[in-house]
């Protein structure tokens, strides 16, 4: 069985392969050198077990996401469908893309993110790296950081995090792509889409200069 | 052109006089405030850089030769920081503009941080750690910006591990022979103990960690606690990095901020960087935590474009981010 590398992510190598004669991607967590091995096996197995649950549970809630095929936690290892398509973040660096197109892309990013969260799942890595267009279809990979949440908080991160992503690889064309994402997440998730997109700002204030930590309430109102 | 920087937005005041040509910095004098019992207490810092700021100025100077009429301009740095020690610096800044007939320059302290690291280790386009006791933040240059790409959600990485040994007693002092009292402590630890370990995306929580380990401390050996609060910390940092190497492609890191410093973290830095293939750059130790020189330097930079900053102009700013700052200079 041929493999080849296809990416090779922050904590995990991925392989193009083929499992039961289907195309799929072999996920494999790396042991970190750097890490005591103790805390780095506690790491790689809570993180590779609970991304195959939380990936069946985005399944559930109506967002497009890769089948798992095979989960081997003693490997650190996920066998999942292969997606044919582009991420976002290779979409996004052709230039003059239309406007309409940006705003209907942010729009479905919007959707995506509302139904997780309206289903109490956070994705906790929300970047255009993880967010792959095929055909129509927007599919949403990489559940390694991700957890169950209704934790305005914990939401209002995954919004943060992915507008981050957007400012700091795609300046030119994140207000845009934003724009249409707030439109959509807003009316999907209803009451405490506000909340949430408030605690947005309120996640970007911080992180700076905290000089004690019993004032650290003051500074979150 | 000769410029004289002035930084005061924590412990340290410090004062640094460089130029535009080699070897740039011509001195870097700086005296750090250290409170005999508990944190830095805003007002009692302030009065301590307002008492040693004349000195300071005035070694500098002598340390570098020059006097007061051949500098060029005075910067100065406006943020983030705390409000009364800055406002310190600002207004021995602006003095020394007014008697001498001289440009001011309001620098960004972390700009700072960045630009002295770069000068020194030579990094070109590296993915930047800026780590210390107020800041937590993984940075890359993108256009005229520093952007952020990660983090802390909560506080500083230093900031967690200063409070940690202020509230077991180890400290203060803080850094005992250029070692941080956590990983004086952490030589003797020998198990590891579970604790919260929050990575979200490319951003860090260090809150959970911090109350976390001072309830570890109660049923547990404090060497234990503090080796496994240090590793969960800098391995949190480390992941998070990874991902922005992973989201941005750098070939170089650069360490930068007081942080820097540790030599453990310099050694798992070394190890990630190796399975990576990327440089690993780390600012040394005179120039890691706060100085004068940075200011100048930064403050150089942005004056060789011509962008002075009017006395009227030159507020202090609490919560001066880094990527507010548009960058004139390559």
């Amino acid at each position: 069985m041929g493999m080849t590398l296809l990416k090779r992510g922050a904590e995990s190598d991925i392989y193009l392969g083929s499992f039961m004669g289907m195309k799929a991607v072999f996920k494999k967590r790396r042991a970190k050198r750097y890490r005591l091995p103790e805390l780095d096996e506690r790491v790689n197995r809570e993180r590779t077990i609970s991304e195959a649950r939380l990936i069946y549970a985005a399944l559930i809630s109506g967002v497009s996401v890769p089948a798992v095929l095979l989960l081997d936690p003693p490997n650190y290892l996920i066998v999942m469908e292969y997606i044919e398509g582009t991420t976002v973040k290779d979409l996004l660096q052709a230039e003059n893309l239309p406007v309409e197109f940006l705003r209907e892309l942010g729009k479905k990013i919007g959707e995506t993110a509302a139904r997780l969260h309206t289903s109490g799942i956070y994705h906790g890595d929300l970047t255009t790296s993880n967010l792959i267009l095929s055909g129509e279809d927007l599919f949403l990979v990489d559940f390694g950081l991700a957890g169950r949440s209704n934790d305005i908080e914990d939401l209002g991160v995954d919004i943060h995090v992915f507008l981050r992503s957007l400012e700091s690889v795609h300046p030119k064309v994140g207000g845009v792509i934003y724009g249409g994402f707030k439109e959509v997440y807003a009316r999907e998730l209803g009451d405490r889409a506000k909340e949430v997109l408030n605690r947005v700002k309120d996640i970007r204030r911080r992180g700076r200069y905290v000089e004690e930590r019993r004032n650290s309430a003051s500074h979150r109102k | 052109m000769i410029v004289l920087g002035i930084e005061s937005t924590a412990h340290t005041f410090g004062v640094g006089i460089v130029k535009d040509s080699p070897p740039y910095i011509l001195s870097n004098i700086r005296r750090t405030f250290i409170p005999k019992e508990g944190g830095m207490r805003p007002g009692e810092v302030a009065r301590h850089h307002a008492e040693v700021a004349p000195g300071v100025v005035r070694e500098a100077l002598e340390k570098a030769g020059v006097s007061i009429r051949q500098v060029d301009a005075i910067a100065v740095s406006l943020g983030p920081g705390l409000g009364p020690v800055l406002r310190i610096g600002a207004t021995v800044a602006r003095a020394l503009a007014l008697k001498y007939a001289k440009p001011l320059v309001g620098v960004n302290h972390g700009i700072g941080h960045i630009e002295i690291g770069r000068l020194i280790t030579g990094s070109r386009d590296p993915l930047i750690l800026y780590i210390s006791g107020g800041n937590t933040v993984i940075s890359t240059r993108v256009g005229n910006r520093y952007r952020i790409f990660g983090e802390t959600l909560d506080i500083a990485l230093g900031n967690m591990m200063d409070v940690f040994v202020r509230e077991v007693g180890l400290a203060p002092p803080y850094v005992v022979n250029g070692k941080h009292q956590i990983d004086l402590c952490a030589e003797g630890g020998k198990k590891f103990l579970n604790l919260p370990y929050v990575v979200k995306g490319q951003d860090m929580s260090f809150s959970g960690l911090l109350s976390a380990a001072l309830r570890e401390t109660k049923n547990n050996d404090l060497h234990d606690v503090c080796l496994s609060l240090r590793e969960v910390a800098f391995d949190m940092m480390l992941e998070a990095t990874e991902r922005a190497l992973a989201l941005t492609s750098k070939s170089e890191i650069l360490v930068v901020g007081g942080v820097a410093a540790s030599g453990s973290l310099k050694e798992k830095l070394e190890e990630m960087t190796l399975d990576w293939g990327v440089k690993l750059s780390v600012v040394p130790q005179e120039f890691a935590g706060d100085n004068g020189a940075m200011i100048a330097y930064a403050g150089l930079l942005q004056a060789s474009k011509g962008a002075y900053t009017e006395l009227s102009e030159s507020k202090v700013r609490q919560r001066w981010r880094i990527d507010e700052v548009e960058l004139l200079w390559e």
